[in-house]
């Protein structure tokens, strides 16, 4: 039957607030040229965020509440979480940034299957996740596929395509699946922001005759094409929302000859290949030997505005701000200026930037649009052998129906990530003038690893799994602008886990879990300032983890409940920041070890159903992760490597690590109203919700000078984010075979909810003959969104 | 099959397209809408230790500002009647008004006063100052008040050379090339000084004239040997009350040996 192509119009529903997929990033920096990285970049394809929830891997098991929190970032590095294709690690431990954009588009292709840990089971753990993607085409039922959707005033648009099918007339057996699909969006809530992606998706499996011993081989090669192109939100200062008067402000846009252009903009494309051959059974693919080739190659560009021999060009700049002057007569010009929402103080004035290069074309732009990028190469060969579909080990939580597992996997792997920064746009100029920072290096990582684990046991008596994997490295640095070179000694990575579940009646399950690991640190950061890696070697040892977790999970009757507690120690761990010192006016790194952090959490859940076709579940989930004994730093030279101190301690003892929210209760209720209509209304608190402290201001470099009481209260205080409620609720209808259509309220009481808040390593140093004063720069905050509507049509064709 | 692909193709098309971005415009310059000057700037003399009253827009060649650090948050602009310093009080004034650049400046409503003999143009002071005029001091201020009209890429024109007998009071504010003086102090450096901001130098012309250069010790070239010998010196002269008249260089490159 002929399809059409049909792409619906936009629906004109202007006259409400209407919400796109929003990105939002804290790559803060007062001067790009010397970074204070602060990383909490968090992604949504299809969802509204920006609720109180902080993007920790602990609360992505919140995910799963559609309304209100959805989507993840998993960081490559950790022991406790593991992304994969086949049985093939995606995340480089090299990579600056996550792979979450390759991962969220990997999960819009319907012929990849995903599995996350013990997706067989009823529970969703707590302590750590993981994620597969399965590519196997052969046994998926043969279908075409195409969905549009779009919110109004084209906030969000996006479509999907997909196919899979079996080519016929032929003698072999073949199989494909083409996808491709895309999104584009703005955000109606914050301005200058936007988010954009595309994929294309091709493989193609070719199943081979049976053998002998009844099994089956597969060979299949895999294509993804991942683009993402995005420009982020700021966090601002408490004084900077208030001139603003909207707590949704966005410094890092202009008016650039009347259309907005945002002055940060993060792109990435890193294609990538999967070649596998797997010999098993026709359909299981948990039973097989397979050899499996997973290769990427592409670029990761982060762009911003950099400047030498110039005004500082964030509009909300310290020095430009009210705060700053000493005159009263001025600070209040330019408070009127930001209140009259003249755009030439409130936002980046593109124009004097453009006007200043101008000035200086003789000697180069003086301002430039300087793209950070990545080079991402990586390969991967793995063989695998075993029964059961699951992890490198065996399910962490295993399978009570499948007794008897286990799988091994060996694996050689090559990541290197070429780190250099290049002008993107001159800004009307012909050239970038001296003074910019400009560096180039590469990172390079030679791996070798096996994996093994296995489970024994059935559901009734309890199954036990046990897993181990060792790795050893190798990493090379290179300065390819200064050409030397640095290598490691050979780092090796050793996970164990061990697991135990039995079963009680037909939904009632207990199991524990025992994690140790032993890692090494993240030898880019450390690399970076190579001549200070000798004088802190003692620091950049491996880390210890120890961890347990332990949950139940039973019914009473049609009420279902479960307990999960767990515990993770993690001991010895290298921390590596690179700040502008603003004493020494240097580009350093502080360089931190031996720091130690305790986490525990427990998760308790019910869930009822309430007639009528309702259900109702509630879920508590508390959370701590705290410094458990000092640490001990290096101020290095960025730049020459020079130790600026050493010795440092760093009191940090009890303090919180992380902003997430140390308390969190949520209640759903879900069920059909009528007519097909589902309702599902949900409600959150969080609380405990502490600006993480900085390891430098808690440092004796700081705390050992002359201070007063409030210096030192200003450096090392956690200041709490207050409690933060939410409420959203949602209808949703199927229409037929083709037509959806979503009706969201969300974040209702959430006007002036603070999502999370992070402080900038920087201070204002201010001299007298007789002291330094030092004042830490302001806190820096994002605001959840306000109570908005948001419509979603979809349209399958 | 055929369909299938051109479905697909036609989906990646309308992605493709819709996922790029436009580039952008090239903005116009400031430039293109700054006022034109209606006065000379020895009409701003007029109104010495005072305010400015009328509409008066004053325009001149950027002969120094706060590149070498020896100009603090403040331009001198020279035209071919007078020169006046402004006391923006903003930092990285070069980038905005680079050496050489025209810039106009509306100065109604300004104060305007002498400081060491030289013309100086800024907010009105406080009761309690004792500078002349108070910098403008507010981004807002200054750009709702000065501008670059145009520039050139070439060099601009270099003042005669005269000795220091031949120093006046005219001269004040704007750019001289004193040729022919030499230092015959203890070896030492332009900028440091044991008491106060302002490291002052005593340089002897072949005649025995005097004439003070003043560096300030935050200057990027306060930490240079004098060198010995005779020099050129290249700066905005200045002539305090009863004192010799004094140079005020703008980089180390305003020194020739």
């Amino acid at each position: 039957m002929k399809r059409i192509v049909l792409f619906v119009i936009l629906l004109g529903v202007s006259q409400w607030t209407l919400c796109g997929q929003q990105m939002s990033d804290s790559y803060y920096a007062e001067n790009p040229q010397y970074d204070t990285e602060v990383d909490l970049d968090t992604e949504v394809d299809t969802l509204l965020f920006y609720t109180p929830f902080i993007n920790q891997p602990r609360f992505e098991r919140l995910a799963r509440y559609s309304l209100i929190y959805a989507g993840y970032k998993p960081r490559s590095g950790s022991s406790v979480e593991d992304v994969r294709i086949g049985n093939v690690p995606i995340a480089s431990p090299l990579g600056r940034y996550g792979d979450y954009v390759l991962q969220t588009l990997l999960r819009r292709v319907p012929s990849v299957r995903t599995y996350t840990y013990s997706t067989s089971q009823p529970h969703e753990s707590l302590y750590g996740r993981g994620e597969r993607f399965d590519v196997g085409i052969s046994s998926l039922s043969h279908q075409s596929r195409a969905r549009g959707y779009l919110s109004g005033r084209g906030y969000r648009l996006g479509a999907d395509y997909h196919t899979v099918g079996k080519c016929e007339n032929t003698w072999d057996e073949w199989h494909y699946s083409l996808a491709a699909g895309g999104r584009v969006g703005r955000d109606a809530n914050v301005v200058g922001t936007y988010s954009n992606n595309a994929y294309l998706w091709a493989a193609v499996e070719k199943v081979l005759p049976e053998d002998g011993w009844g099994y089956v081989g597969h060979l299949m090669a895999a294509v993804m094409l991942p683009y993402s192109e995005r420009a982020p939100r700021s966090w601002n200062s408490a004084e900077v929302f208030d001139l603003a008067g909207d707590n949704l402000y966005n410094s890092y846009w202009g008016y650039q000859s009347g259309h907005i252009r945002p002055s940060r903009v993060k792109s990435e494309c890193v294609p990538l290949l999967y070649l596998s051959w797997r010999l098993g059974d026709r359909y299981d693919l948990g039973d097989d030997v397979a050899v499996e080739l997973l290769a990427r190659a592409g670029s990761r560009t982060n762009a911003m505005l950099d400047w030498t021999e110039a005004p500082n060009p964030q509009p909300d700049h310290y020095t430009k701000l009210p705060s700053y002057y000493d005159d009263p007569m001025v600070a209040d010009q330019v408070a009127q200026a930001w209140r009259r929402g003249e755009d030439r103080y409130r936002q980046v004035d593109w124009t004097m930037l453009y006007d200043i290069n101008r000035l200086w074309a003789h000697e180069g732009a003086r301002y430039a649009l300087v793209g950070e990028m990545e080079d991402v190469r990586s390969v991967v060969l793995n063989f695998s052998t075993g029964k059961g579909r699951n992890l490198w080990s065996t399910d962490r939580l295993p399978d009570p129906e499948e007794p008897s597992r286990g799988r091994l996997n060996l694996y050689v792997a090559y990541d290197s990530s070429r780190n250099h920064n290049e002008p993107t746009d001159l800004l009307g100029a012909e050239s970038l003038a001296d003074g910019f920072r400009l560096y180039n290096y590469r990172v390079s990582r030679l791996a070798a690893g096996g994996e093994i684990g296995a489970t024994f046991g059935d559901g009734e008596s309890g199954t036990i799994g046990l897993g181990a994997k060792v790795e050893l490295q190798r990493l090379v640095y290179e300065n390819l602008a200064e050409d030397s070179r640095l290598s490691s000694d050979g780092a090796v990575n050793i996970d164990t886990k061990a697991t135990w579940q039995r079963s009680y009646g037909w939904n009632n399950t207990v199991g524990a879990v025992a994690h140790y690991s032993f890692g090494s640190p993240f030898w880019q950061s450390l690399f970076v300032a190579p001549e200070g890696m000798t004088t802190t070697n003692g620091y950049a040892r491996g880390h210890h983890t120890l961890g347990a977790e332990a949950w139940s999970r039973w019914s009473v009757g049609r009420v279902g409940m479960s307990v999960s507690l767990y515990a993770d120690y993690q001991s010895g761990q290298s921390v590596v920041s690179n700040f502008w010192n603003d004493i020494d006016k240097l580009y350093c790194s502080f360089v931190t070890g031996g720091v130690d952090v305790l986490s525990l959490g427990a998760e308790m859940s019910v869930g009822v159903p309430l007639g009528g076709g309702f259900e109702a579940e509630a879920i508590v989930v508390l959370g701590t992760s705290r410094y458990t004994s000092p640490a001990v730093a290096d101020i290095v030279c960025h730049d020459t490597g020079r130790v600026v101190a050493t010795e440092l301690g760093c009191h940090v003892e009890g303090l919180r690590t992380s902003s997430s929210p140390e308390v969190a209760v949520v209640g759903r209720v879900e069920g059909e109203l009528w007519n097909g209509w589902t309702l599902s209304v949900e409600g959150a608190l969080c609380a405990g919700s502490y600006v993480a402290p900085s390891l430098y201001f808690c440092s004796d470099y700081l705390l050992g000078r002359n201070l007063s009481p409030e210096e030192l209260s200003l450096l090392i205080e956690q200041e709490d984010l207050g409690v933060a409620p939410n409420l959203s609720l949602q209808l949703m209808r199927q229409m037929g075979e083709q037509w959806s259509l979503s009706v969201a309220l969300r974040n209702l009481i959430g006007a002036n909810t603070l999502y999370g808040g992070y402080r900038p390593m920087r201070l204002v140093v201010q001299s007298d003959k007789a002291n330094d004063y030092i004042t830490p720069h302001a806190t820096r905050y994002q605001y959840c969104y306000p109570p908005h509507l948001m419509i979603t049509v979809g349209y399958d064709f | 099959m055929i369909f299938r692909r051109l479905h697909i193709a036609t989906l990646i098309v309308v992605v493709v397209v819709s996922a790029i971005g436009c580039g952008y415009r090239e903005p116009a310059s400031r430039a293109e809408g700054q006022p034109r000057p209606n006065a000379p700037i020895d009409a701003l003399a007029e109104y010495a230790t005072g305010r400015v009253v009328d509409n008066l827009i004053v325009g001149g060649v950027v002969r120094a500002n706060d590149r070498g650090g020896n100009f603090y948050q403040s331009i001198v602009v020279e035209d071919a009647t007078g020169a006046v310093e402004v006391q923006v009080g903003l930092y990285d004034l070069d980038s905005r008004f680079p050496v050489g650049a025209e810039v106009v400046v509306d100065a109604e409503g300004l104060a305007v006063g002498y400081y060491d003999g030289v013309l100086q143009l800024g907010r009105e002071p406080y009761d309690y100052s004792l500078s002349v005029v108070e910098p403008l001091g507010s981004p807002v201020e200054v750009d709702r008040r000065m501008g670059v009209a145009t520039w050139s890429e070439q060099e601009p024109p270099q003042p005669a050379n005269v000795v220091v007998a031949e120093l006046t009071d005219d001269m004040c504010g704007r750019l001289v090339r004193v040729v022919g003086v030499e230092y015959l102090g203890e070896p030492t450096d332009w900028g440091s000084t044991d008491w106060g901001t302002i490291a002052c130098r005593e340089f002897l012309s072949a005649e025995g004239d005097t004439l003070v250069v003043a560096t300030s010790r935050y200057a990027d070239f306060a930490t240079e040997h004098i060198p010995e010998g005779k020099l050129n010196l290249c700066g905005v002269l200045y002539h305090p009350h009863g004192g010799h008249y004094t140079l005020k260089m703008r980089t180390v490159a305003d020194v020739e040996e």
